[in-house]
């Protein structure tokens, strides 16, 4: 106990150190110490920092550890990668009516059969996706799971791009493997074309399905997408600097009324 | 009375103490057990406002003695108290 104490006394400011240290480890031999006194000594030593502190370095030493903190924290997330690519669908003739709405439903028609449960266990199973989840959970959660945060199908809505004959839009696929996550993505813009020969030979949409190409084909993603090391230090800083800010007020407003004198 | 600056001038207010015979005094006369942080933290306070200060040491136990400053102040707190103390009793008897 005597180690821990003597440890505990070390977090007293150098200056009350130089002018108390000796006499206060004289005291330390004598006193048969707990870990109430630790806890006692580890009080007293903050209570002395802050005293000797300015509102400045006590903000600024909680927000360093903060954005420290945070960014081992997020050092310590697995990286989810992001692959992109642009599709375009084109009418081979003059649309009538409105022909958004026709593309969009057109879109939405493929996106249901292309991320089915049917066609995205097959992608799983194919590209040997998930595996550690694939012991842990049924494929019904792992494909939902994937359809709702790992793929994301979005109409392009180009400035001034008003044009009523065409639609583009993207697909991103997001995997802890940046190769895996590029392969995810080139899967489903060939489902997305295989699927619209499909609907062209039904005779639905053949207007709509003449002409569907990729305009960027997915990207190989060279830096992670999440977690942002950046970001996470920014707001482990801010958060810091709250704290620092708080605490500093607090134990100010602690000192200041244990020190006032009673007249 | 659980101030601990009050304690450590009551303390003193018989002769000079260093800080273990201050910590076994306080605990007889007042039933508290001071840590050492928060002893210390007193005497740092107490000796800043010129309240108690540092005599001459045989060894490294460092003895402190109560000023004129010290004891003036220690005298008006226990006014204080006496006063509530007073009333309080005043007030149960009446009760």
């Amino acid at each position: 106990m005597k180690h821990w104490v003597r440890l505990a006394s070390y977090f007293y400011p150098a200056s009350w150190r130089r002018r108390y240290a000796m006499e206060f480890n004289a005291l330390l031999e004598e006193v048969d110490t707990n870990w109430k006194d630790v806890l006692d000594i580890l009080n007293g030593a903050l209570t002395m920092q802050f005293t000797s502190w300015n509102l400045k370095s006590i903000a600024l030493a909680f927000a360093v550890t903060g954005a420290a903190i945070a960014a081992a924290f997020a050092f310590s997330i697995p990286s989810q990668y992001r692959s992109t690519s642009v599709m375009q669908i084109t009418t081979a003739g003059s649309a009538q009516g409105d022909g958004r709405s026709d593309f969009t439903k057109h879109i939405n028609k493929m996106e249901q059969e292309v991320l089915s449960r049917t066609s995205l266990e097959r992608l799983i199973i194919g590209l040997g996706l998930y595996k550690s989840q694939r012991r842990e959970k049924p494929m019904e959660d792992i494909v939902q799971d994937m359809r709702n945060h790992e793929i994301s199908i979005k109409p392009i809505h180009e400035a001034g791009g008003n044009r009523q004959d065409t639609l583009a839009f993207s697909i991103s696929t997001t995997y802890p493997d940046p190769k895996l996550a590029q392969a995810m993505n080139r899967e489903l813009t060939s489902k997305f074309i295989e699927q619209n020969v499909v609907e062209a030979r039904r005779g639905r949409d053949l207007r709509m399905g003449e002409n569907l190409e990729v305009l960027d084909p997915a990207s190989l993603p060279g830096r992670p997408f999440y977690p942002h090391v950046g970001w996470f230090a920014f707001m482990g800083l801010f958060a810091g600097l709250l704290a620092g800010l708080t605490v500093s007020y607090a134990m100010r407003w602690r000192i200041t009324i244990v020190r006032r004198p009673a007249h | 009375m659980t101030d601990p600056t009050l304690l450590v001038l009551a303390s003193l207010a018989d002769g000079d103490k260093h800080g273990y015979a201050m910590m076994e005094d306080i605990q007889r006369f007042a039933g508290v057990r001071l840590g050492p942080g928060t002893l210390y933290g007193a005497i740092t306070r107490l000796e800043e406002r010129g309240w108690i200060r540092p005599v001459a040491a045989e060894d490294r136990r460092q003895p402190y003695t109560i000023t004129a400053l010290g004891r003036r102040h220690l005298e008006e707190q226990v006014n204080s108290l006496n006063a509530v103390v007073k009333a309080a009793q005043r007030r149960l008897k009446n009760a």
